[in-house]
């Protein structure tokens, strides 16, 4: 009976462990064949060369990538500004301020927009925050756009990452013990000055790393930037400039400009460089989350 | 009992939703002494000791009627400011909790919000408080650790210290030595010992020893009903109560 059980014990933690390896492995095989699928790209010019370069003019054999890293980053940092703030105050109003009913009516709600799929939201994008740019929000800093710009595919993106960001905040925030409130409060602190000075402390490494999900996913997110953001292969200068980040540029042509030489390989060392990007945002967020836990917690 | 009593409860009741916790309480807890609350699990004796300091309204389930006076004033009445009410008491919890920040900004915490924010001023308060809850030996040469790197004994020493630094008239503790080992507890009772000259105190326990070694006034409580309170001397030697003389004698637990 017992060696069968220390058996059994055996095969579950080797398997485990197995699958754990393989999908390790399924990383470092994506990682090493874009690595050699790139190599002919990478061939005709050095690397830091073609990410610095902000010529694409795939016709002339220059690829330039500058453009589209540069419109992947002003894209999320735009989305994360809008996001981030008005996430961190819903979660806080949900968990400490919000009645038990107004809770329960709005979880399930959250959640539901977390799961609609990107194509509505880049819909909803081209229907309503595009043209609210163009007539709107443009003129009144006094630029012309044509609506389809960072900002229209910040605010895409900032508005479906939100419902992630909340729903983690809120999660770690009710993780934090009812007597660390009461200590606090107990002191004399009013209710603002706990959730400010010792509840949003004590969530900090939890709030990083919620938005960091949400960053992940907004990195990564396609169809709705791609309908919205105006895909134009220049490095943008404001808000108000389309841009052309990494997962548009790849899913609007992968399969259609093959016969153009090494357009393919320049495809696939732009998916490399996405997926550096996003392993590099990983490693950052999680050396500035063990300080944080370190210096807080 | 004194004439004046520091706190008095009268008709208290509490309610968690239906249920009623506190029913119908009406005490007077003694200035400068120790005070216990005793009872079985359950029986309403850290709800008793929440409505002294206003912690209960947190819940937004719980109803209170009733009165609860500190120095004469009814901290239930209109126009009462929570803060200032609780400013009067330090807690002590069953497990310290100390707050996400430095051994030094736990104890800054409180006179922080009161405005103090002369680093003198702040590392005099903070010397003196932790040499009162006696953590100043142990930790003065790291008061800028976080607080959570210190023992669960020191934890509980610092929550007091803390708790002392916003120069409170009350001292509330719930049951605070129940997660300490025998020598962190015995330090822990040995602060309240002396804090008493100064500071009213109350503790809930259920350890009878421990009421009976620290005690000068007793409240038993049984189902959320006060049975009998009285000097401790007189409960422990002749209660008045059946059911006293049985929780006592460890019959009903
Ligand atoms: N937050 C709450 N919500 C609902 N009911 C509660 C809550 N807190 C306490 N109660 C109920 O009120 C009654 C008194 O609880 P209380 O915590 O005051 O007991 P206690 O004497 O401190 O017990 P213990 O010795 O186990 O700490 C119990 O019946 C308990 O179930
Ligand atoms: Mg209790």
């Amino acid at each position: 009976m017992n060696r069968l059980r220390t058996v059994r014990d055996t095969i579950a933690s080797r398997g485990m462990a197995l699958i754990t390896v393989a999908s390790g492995g399924v990383l470092f095989l994506i990682i090493l064949g874009l690595f050699l699928k790139s190599r002919p790209i990478l061939a005709s010019g050095s690397f830091f060369g073609l990410m610095a370069s902000s010529n694409w003019h795939p016709l002339k054999g220059e690829f330039g990538f500058l453009p589209f890293i540069a419109g992947t980053l002003w894209t999320t940092g735009t989305a994360l500004i809008i996001a981030v703030p008005p996430c961190i105050l819903t979660a806080i109003y949900l968990s400490e301020y919000a009645s038990k009913r107004m809770r329960q009516a709005a979880a399930p709600f959250i959640d539901l927009l977390a799961g609609l799929p990107s194509v509505i939201y880049g819909i909803w994008g081209v229907l309503a925050v595009v043209p609210l740019i163009k007539n709107h929000i443009a003129p009144a800093c006094g630029v012309s756009s044509s609506g389809y710009s960072i900002l229209a595919g910040g605010i895409v993106l900032a508005i479906m990452i939100v419902p992630v960001i909340i729903h983690v905040i809120h999660e770690v925030l009710r993780t934090i013990p009812v007597e660390l409130r009461e200590a606090s409060l107990a002191l004399g602190a009013s209710k603002w000055q706990t959730v400010r000075q010792v509840v949003l402390r004590k969530a900090l490494p939890g709030v990083i790393a919620a938005v960091v999900l949400g960053l992940s996913r907004a990195f990564g997110e396609t169809m709705a930037v791609l309908m919205v953001a105006g895909n134009v292969a220049r490095v943008p200068g404001s808000i108000f400039d389309p841009a052309y980040p990494l997962p548009a540029l790849i899913a609007n042509n992968y399969g259609e400009m093959l016969s153009v030489p090494l357009y393919d390989s320049a495809l696939m060392l732009a998916s490399l460089v996405l997926l550096i990007i996003v392993v590099i945002f990983n490693i950052f967020s999680r050396l500035i989350l063990k300080t944080v836990e370190r210096r807080v917690c | 009992m004194t004439t004046n009593p520091h706190i008095r409860a009268d008709r208290l009741n509490v309610y968690y939703g239906r249920e009623q916790a506190l029913k119908n309480i009406s005490i007077g807890i003694p200035a400068n002494r120790i005070t216990a609350i005793i009872g079985p699990s359950g029986c309403g004796k850290s709800t008793l000791l929440k409505s002294f300091n206003r912690l209960l309204e947190t819940n937004e389930q719980v109803t209170i009627s009733g009165s609860v006076s500190v120095d004469g004033e009814n901290i239930y009445g209109q126009g009462v400011e929570v803060t200032a009410v609780r400013k009067k008491m330090g807690l002590l919890s069953q497990r310290p909790y100390p707050l996400p920040m430095s051994i030094y900004d736990n104890v800054a915490f409180g006179p922080r919000l009161y405005g103090i924010k002369k680093k003198q001023a702040l590392d005099e308060l903070v010397e003196r408080h932790l040499k009162q809850s006696s953590l100043w030996q142990e930790v003065h040469h790291r008061l800028n650790d976080p607080a959570s790197s210190l023992s669960i004994g020191q934890q509980q020493r610092l929550c007091l210290a803390r708790g002392l630094a916003v120069e409170p008239e009350i001292i509330l503790g719930d049951e605070p030595t129940s997660a300490l080992d025998p020598a962190s507890s015995q330090r822990i009772e040995q602060r309240f010992l002396e804090l008493k000259n100064d500071y009213t105190i109350i503790i809930v326990t259920h350890i009878l020893r421990q009421a009976r070694r620290l005690a000068d006034y007793i409240i038993f409580l049984y189902m959320g009903e006060v049975i009998e309170a009285g000097p401790a001397r007189e409960i422990f030697e002749h209660p008045k109560e059946k059911m006293t003389r049985e929780y006592i004698n460890g019959t009903i637990s």
